[in-house]
């Protein structure tokens, strides 16, 4: 399953939550991100999140997005590397896509924070 | 007779005139290739700064509303966008330091648009301005220092200079 971020989400995403606009890390990942990967780990497949048609991002964003996945135990680090490829052809992205790999290494369970 | 007809002794000094202009255009094509790459580097920390003055006028100001949070959040977009443009030239361009390079683009990165950048509920944040600062800072000063290894002759041997940008 390939999801498009600037088709199937917006060109513009933007805050962590509903209360900082439309396009927020939130909805992103509870409304989009989450049932692919639910569906991808039913149907032994892979998501794909194409992330060329945007035009920035905000790390809060990336954050909220992805290593949020990991921070409310959604997915456990291993499934979501498993599971999820970034695919980005534009060198002005690469940046994102790199911090998006760095959030996913670097998250951690609120559990594993309220540890430290 | 012989007079006019080039001898061994002059087809000889016409190989060494030949290999000597190649070896010339050789070097003034490495010359080109790391002005151009230096050029690039300086523009590079200019819009580093640039990005670095717009986090830190949005992490020390409290807008007064929505669309003063929305013109300063645009403002480290804009300036940020400019910065990512030659991220992947950069790294190689750093060569040995390419990693660190890429590793402080991140943090520069999440320190200026991480935490509640863009959110509603967003507060001043001098400490976030200072990291901001901070990382541009050992960002730059890793930016020049990678100037001084594209002038170095050694670079020439480690790395593939491509003369076809």
């Amino acid at each position: 399953m390939i999801i498009d971020v600037a088709k199937d989400f917006s060109r513009y995403p933007a805050g962590r939550v509903p209360e900082d606009g439309d396009n927020n890390g939130t909805r992103f990942r509870e409304h989009i991100l989450v049932p692919a990967l639910k569906d991808a780990q039913r149907n032994h497949t892979t998501v794909v999140v194409d992330i060329d048609g945007v035009r920035s991002f905000g790390s809060s964003f990336l954050e909220e997005a992805f290593a949020g996945l990991i921070r409310l135990g959604k997915f456990n680090r291993n499934d979501v590397k498993k599971l999820l490829e970034v695919r980005c052809t534009k060198p002005h992205l690469f940046i994102f896509r790199d911090a998006i790999t760095s959030y996913i290494n670097a998250a951690k369970t609120d559990e594993q924070l309220l540890a430290h | 007779m012989n007079n006019c007809l080039p001898t061994e002794d002059w087809s000889n000094k016409l190989v060494f005139v030949f290999i000597g202009a190649l070896i010339a255009y050789f070097f003034q094509q490495i010359r080109v290739s790391a002005a151009e790459q230096i050029a690039l580097v300086n523009d590079h920390i200019k819009d580093i700064e640039k990005f670095s003055d717009a986090a830190q006028g949005y992490w020390l100001k409290q807008p007064a509303n929505i669309q003063e949070e929305a013109a300063l959040a645009a403002k480290v977009r804009t300036t940020h966008a400019a910065t990512t443009l030659v991220y992947d030239e950069m790294s190689k361009a750093c060569g040995a330091s390419g990693d660190k390079y890429r590793q402080l683009m991140q943090a520069l990165f999440e320190a200026a648009t991480g935490g509640s950048f863009e959110t509603s509920g967003r507060e001043i944040d001098p400490l976030r301005a200072i990291e901001t600062h901070d990382t541009a800072a050992q960002l730059i000063h890793l930016l020049r220092c990678s100037r001084r290894d594209i002038l170095s002759i050694r670079r020439i041997f480690r790395y593939r200079i491509d003369f076809d940008r």
